[in-house]
């Protein structure tokens, strides 16, 4: 069930991203980053990147997820203590 | 102490990923267009997905689309509806102080009669109309004819003692001076036939579709919408067509005002006034024999006495 809830996570923000839904893909990067492990989003943004010929300019969307996974593994560990 | 090694093998971790992820970007940026091929390569099922979602004829992607097409067109005209419902209560605004401005000015409020429409250009040559109410009602040749409160139609041309003919402006050949706003310019307007009339301007006046073209000969007078501009950089001037705002077919009934709404032209005015001086100055029965006797015999005496 979690691998499935990851599997559809991640091809939902794909495709929000696709479509430029914003508020779609914070929403689904952000219960994705909480439940399960951030850095796989790096991955897929690069590949976004590439595909947009990103990599010929700027790869904005790679820079904003490996900050991203910066930015929540800081955050993660305070969350988690704060539930305990 | 066991605590400390975790976090510290975390942080070493994160850093790990930091530092791969930066280093493949920085491959990346070095060689994009094989990034390109490779990020194409592995996007190639979301693509396709996605273009069959947006241009396939299947069921399933055409019910997806016109259920955004319509959530997108309910929003558009719910919003429409709220800007026509602000505008509403200002369309009322401007009437209630319209008439009240009017009554000030002393305005008298012109009677109408209400007339149905019996035979339309199914039976009647086009651009006429037969009213049910004629001469014994009060319908004069040559009144104005409306649908609604001011949108004028055309003239009354014939009238017999319980039926009328109307004549539309849109009548081949019938002309008469417009004021079109938006460009704020008066240009005559000509009967184009089958139901549509022509303003015809010089090129350059900035006439568009929906501008309002007004009768200033008849109070009150709009006529109706531009609804197509023909306008040919080749031909000296252009063309903008009106049709009225109900269709002729669907005409059911129309008020006919008085004459004396109907403004005249400053040269019927003149002729009229000379045609009043000279049936008032001409003095009938007279001879000039008869003058010139009568003034001797009057003036003799009184030259005397003088």
């Amino acid at each position: 069930m979690s691998i499935f809830l990851a599997i559809l996570l991640y091809l939902i923000i794909t495709v929000s991203v696709l479509h430029n839904w914003i508020i779609l893909t914070l929403l689904a990067g952000l219960v994705f980053s909480l439940r399960y492990q951030s850095y796989a989003l790096v991955p897929l943004a690069i590949i976004i990147d590439g595909y947009y010929g990103a990599f010929y300019t700027f790869p904005v969307l790679s820079v904003i997820a490996i900050a991203w996974y910066l930015f929540i593994e800081f955050f993660k560990p305070k969350l988690t203590t704060t539930r305990d | 102490m066991r605590v400390q090694s975790r976090h510290n093998s975390s942080r070493k971790s994160i850093a790990r990923w930091v530092v791969l992820s930066v280093l493949v970007v920085l491959i990346g940026l070095a060689l994009p267009k094989v990034f390109s091929i490779t990020a194409a390569v592995i996007m190639y099922p979301i693509h396709s997905a996605d273009v069959w979602l947006k241009e396939s004829s299947s069921l399933f992607p055409m019910m997806v689309r016109d259920r955004l097409y319509f959530q997108n067109k309910i929003q558009e005209l719910e919003n429409e509806l709220v800007i026509a419902g602000g505008l509403n209560v200002t369309q009322q605004r401007l009437l209630e102080e319209n008439l009240r401005l009017r009554q000030l000015l002393g305005a008298k409020e012109e009677s109408r009669i209400l007339a149905a429409v019996i035979a339309r250009p199914d039976e009647l040559p086009y651009d006429f109309l037969q009213i049910d109410r004629g001469s014994d009602h009060g319908v004069e040749v040559g009144s104005p004819v409306f649908i609604g409160d001011d949108v004028v139609i055309g003239l009354v041309v014939h009238t017999a003692t319980d039926y009328s003919f109307v004549e539309l402006f849109t009548t081949s050949g019938f002309e008469t001076s417009t004021f079109i706003s938006g460009p704020n310019v008066v240009a005559t307007m000509e009967g184009y036939g089958g139901g549509v009339a022509r303003v015809r301007v010089p090129q350059g006046i900035p006439i568009t579709v929906g501008n309002l073209v007004y009768l200033p000969s008849v109070e009150p007078g709009v006529f109706g919408r531009i609804s197509y501009v023909e306008n040919l950089p080749t031909q000296p001037e252009q063309y903008g067509y009106i049709t009225p705002e109900i269709s002729i077919s669907s005409l059911f009934q129309v008020s006919v005002g008085k004459q004396s709404q109907i403004a005249h032209s400053a040269t019927e005015i003149d002729s009229h006034i000379l045609e009043l001086m000279k049936s008032e100055l001409l003095v009938k029965g007279l001879t000039v024999g008869e003058i010139g006797t009568s003034t001797k015999a009057s003036s003799t005496p009184e030259s005397e006495s003088i």
